[in-house]
């Protein structure tokens, strides 16, 4: 790997370049799904390539290629430079690069075991298992679980020295049970809705999970929802599950810091967002108890890391402290402009991408006490569960999510189930009343391993470390 | 071109059920935003797959190498993993070949940066010194197919896109094209109307939520068309119970003004002759005045219910099963300005985003207007409107269709095929929320 990215760098600064940086990577997938006790698919992928992005006359080119030949390189590198040179026909000023230290170093993450050490046939009957399981209730008509692997070893290199090797490996799963009645379809998942639960950790997280323990309540609640009132519409008092609370803060906090959109860099795609840079240390953007970072450093986050794709290291940042914003999401392209330094949010999906600016762990802080206290603290409200569906605007204002299951809250107690509940708000006036967040207790880092960005589009795998929160006056039931 | 390639695995496999399949794609893609390219990537991969059949135990691998050595160790590791697998109850076989009709187009390869980026300047400089952002895409596709059963297919398509939004302060326009060539592109007519639509859209009026009539352009139609494609056209999901059709085929379920097809045969669709397991794509009529006719079918599909495959397979084995790739709304004989001064009081959508499913049997959706809302009164467009959240059952709009252009487009939606829509006017229009 090292003689096939220094051969790429010295061809690319031998061409042209005013800078370069190469990205070998080979990375193994394994996914499984199981369905109503049959496996559905089973996917066993691998690739590898080379990424090389250059800086020619002050405008950035990019080229890859799976083909790691040598003449193919040299190809790319090549190509790398001649799609940069086109760039500087259409650019307004020099990308400047925001310095970054030399370094040299190798990162793994802590695995206590590597699922692809694991057999096929365990993990294939852990999930036929809880599908059986699932499937004995009435009304599911499909039981599902499923698995995914990823196991990725890739090399930085750059014309500033840096060099580092990293080994990453990821894992997740999950269950999810659909009952099905007169037109009508509802699901219930464990420990999360879109394949569960993911982190940077082996096998170990799998077991951890418990999936048979769980698979008859979900089942049972999926059957129930069909005979439940829906989600009345009203404005009310809103506890959200810690996994909900990752995909708000995911939407309405993570995407909005992100400072290429706040530059406009996503316009025509993904959007823009509300706030601008002048914002930093002013934006009111929630309760006064509203405290969040952005964490790459914190151990099995699905948003942990070394080092960025720009050989940054990963770094802990304070976003928003006691409701007022404090700092973006930023690369070195982009810190440059404010003056200041990376800190280390750029990752690129696999080698044929460009690194972008993603979310790391964006993080709520926790408060205090456990759920059962917060609920019991709650005279009249909703308690929703596991998000169904998200939507919110260009500038990330106005947002909308449909979750699986809700139960209304009545004198400090959960009453009876509601089904298709929703709730929608604007970003600032929702989290302004934000007015109770649950202890360390109950805070865990959920991983989100679809975050979609860019063009061409571009996954990343991203945290959130969450607890459960209750939110006053917020419209539910939307229809 | 890859026959050799796909011909060693088969070969090596000897007896067994091999399927292989290749996809190769080589893009070039020019961002550019705040009216400069600021990223521009050029990118050559592969995707080869090995399917095999062991006794109904299936295992499949893939591998972006095509050296003999990694295509020899992930023949045996599919091997190895299908003798890993419970045998498949559901499992009907490999297809065997079929006619595949003559492609219509030629693939014209075009990955000059500079040309790119020259046409991207044009554009830029035709929105005389407003904020331009947008992207242009080349992609040039390959895919090869061999079977066990005789399965022998390779076809190449083209394909370039241009999307871009155009800012003026805090209004905007959206333009969106796909050809199968870069001169088919109309760059200064597209900046043009992006434009327009930005300075058009300056101080809009907050409306209140409710229901309204509303003409969606192309590329907001586009939005409605692409969710119900992903909502139960396919067998599989009707089989699941999953389908919004389950019980309702040869049933009315959307005005007599909607057909709807799958239309791969269509001249302005871009697409293969074949699908991934390599079986002909078929023309398909899913929606015919108003009444719900087909599904769509892979060959497991079309086996268990009786049916021919129409060529809808994605890569086997597939979570999704079968789904319509080319989907085409029928068009109409209306103008979009025939729909615009025929109505009293409605709101003129220029695209959705960041649509989702709430509840994919009853067809219900959100998502927020955006890049061009405006509202008509009286027959003309009066005021620029903020932008609105709808939440809509999809049929439910559909069933109230008053209109429908008679001029199609090619339409983007995030993350799904693209389809080929006309503007519609629907009387009927759920409108939840306003943004700020």
């Amino acid at each position: 790997m090292k003689d096939i990215a220094h051969e790429a760098l010295d061809i690319a600064m031998g061409s042209g370049a005013s800078f370069c940086e190469v990205r070998v990577l080979r990375r193994r997938y394994q996914g499984i799904n199981v369905k109503n006790e049959s496996v559905e698919s089973l996917i066993d992928h691998t690739e590898e390539g080379i990424g090389i992005r250059v800086i020619v006359n002050g405008a950035w080119g990019f080229a890859g290629t799976s083909d790691l030949q040598r003449d193919k390189i040299l190809e790319s590198a090549k190509r790398a430079i001649q799609v940069a040179k086109a760039s500087s026909l259409a650019k307004k000023e020099d990308v400047i690069l925001s310095p970054a230290p030399k370094i040299i170093a190798t990162w793994s993450n802590n695995v206590k075991i590597n699922p692809f050490d694991v057999s096929l046939d365990k993990k294939v009957s852990l999930l036929i298992e809880s599908a059986k399981i699932m499937g004995k209730i009435r009304d599911v008509k499909i039981a599902e679980g499923s698995m995914d692997f990823w196991e990725t070893e890739k090399l930085f290199v750059n014309s500033e020295g840096t060099e580092i090797l990293q080994h990453i490996i990821e894992s997740g799963g999950g269950i999810s049970a659909y009952a099905i009645g007169e037109g009508e379809l509802q699901r219930r998942s464990y420990p999360n809705s879109f394949g569960g639960q993911y982190e940077t950790r082996g096998y170990e997280l799998i077991e951890e999970m418990d999936l048979l323990n769980n698979a008859q309540r979900v089942a049972e609640e999926a059957s129930a929802l069909l005979d439940a009132p829906q989600c009345p519409s009203i404005t009310t008092t809103l506890i959200l599950d810690g996994s909900q609370v990752a995909l708000q803060v995911h939407e309405s906090i993570g995407h909005p810091i992100e400072l290429d959109r706040i530059l406009g860099m996503e316009a025509s795609y993904a959007g823009t967002s509300f706030i601008s840079i002048g914002d930093r240390g002013k934006l009111k953007y929630g309760s006064k108890i509203m405290n969040v970072s952005a964490d790459a450093t914190l151990p099995g986050g699905l948003g942990s890391f070394g080092y960025d794709d720009e050989g940054v290291p990963a770094q802990r940042i304070e976003v928003i402290r006691e409701g007022v914003l404090q700092n973006f999401l930023t690369n070195r392209e982009t810190a440059y402009i404010l003056g200041e330094t990376s800190n280390g949010t750029c990752r690129a999906d696999g080698w044929g991408n460009i690194p972008l600016i993603r979310m790391t762990n964006i993080n709520l802080e926790s408060g205090e006490g456990t759920l059962e206290d917060l609920i019991r603290d709650t005279e009249d409200g909703i308690f929703m569960s596991t998000n169904k569906s998200w939507s919110i605007d260009d500038r990330r204002l106005n947002f909308q999510f449909g979750l699986e299951i809700a139960w209304e809250i009545k004198n400090g107690k959960l009453m009876g189930i509601l089904k298709n509940p929703n709730y929608t708000g604007i970003t600032p006036e929702f989290w302004s009343s934000l007015d109770a967040v649950c202890g360390p207790g109950e805070w865990k880092i959920w991983g989100v391993p679809n975050c979609g960005k860019g063009q061409p589009g571009q996954i990343a795998h991203v945290g959130h470390g969450t607890a459960p929160a209750r939110f006053r006056n917020v419209r539910v039931g939307v229809r | 071109m890859y026959g050799e390639i796909l011909m060693h695995v088969l070969e090596k496999a000897r007896r067994i059920g091999t399927e292989v399949l290749l996809v190769h794609t080589n893009r070039t893609l020019t961002r550019f935003a705040n009216s400069y390219i600021h990223q521009n990537v050029s990118v050559d991969d592969i995707d080869l797959s090995i399917r095999v059949i062991v006794d109904n135990r299936t295992g499949k691998v893939s591998i972006n190498q095509l050296s003999t050595d990694a295509l020899d160790e992930a023949l045996e590791r599919a091997i190895s993993i299908a003798k890993l697998t419970p045998p498949d109850p559901d499992y009907y076989g490999l297809p065997r070949p079929l006619p595949i009709r003559s492609k219509k187009d030629t693939v014209q390869k075009e990955t000059d940066p500079e040309k790119l980026a020259q046409k991207v300047i044009d554009f830029i400089e035709a929105t005389d010194g407003l904020n331009a952002s947008g992207a242009l895409e080349l992609t040039d596709t390959t895919v090869a197919i061999v079977n066990s059963n005789g399965i022998s297919v390779e076809d190449s398509v083209s394909m370039c896109s241009l999307e871009a939004v155009v800012q003026d302060g805090d209004s905007s326009g959206y333009v969106y094209d796909m050809e199968k060539d870069l001169d088919s592109i109309d760059f200064i007519s597209l900046a043009k109307i992006a434009s327009n639509k930005a300075r058009n859209g300056q101080n809009p009026v907050e409306l209140s939520p409710g229901y309204y009539t509303v003409i969606l352009e192309p590329q907001a139609a586009g939005t409605l068309v692409s969710f119900l494609g992903l909502m139960g056209f396919g067998a599989k999901q009707f089989e699941e119970g999953r389908s919004f059709l389950v019980g309702k085929l040869s049933e009315k379920i959307a005005s007599e003004l909607i057909n709807i097809w799958d239309y791969p045969s269509h001249s302005k669709t871009i697409s293969l002759p074949f699908d991934f397991e390599g079986l002909p794509r078929q023309d398909v009529i899913l929606i015919e005045g108003g009444i719900a006719r087909n599904l769509v079918y892979d060959f497991k599909y079309a086996k268990k219910e009786g049916k021919t495959s129409t060529g809808n397979a994605l890569p086997q084995p597939s979570t999704d099963g079968p789904l319509p790739f080319n989907l085409t709304l029928l068009p109409g004989d209306n103008t979009l300005e025939d729909m615009i001064a025929s109505t009293k009081k409605g709101i003129l959508v220029t695209r959705f985003h960041y649509t989702n499913m709430v509840d994919p049997v009853k067809t219900i959706i959100t998502g927020m207007t955006r890049d061009g809302t405006f509202l008509i009164e009286d027959g003309e467009i009066t005021r620029p409107v903020k932008n609105m959240r709808f939440t809509q059952s999809i049929l439910e709009a559909l069933n109230s269709t008053e209109a429908v252009g008679k001029d199609l487009h090619i339409a983007g939606e995030y993350f799904i095929y693209p389809t080929l829509v006309p503007a519609l006017k629907l009387g009927n229009f759920h409108f939840t929320g306003v943004t700020r």
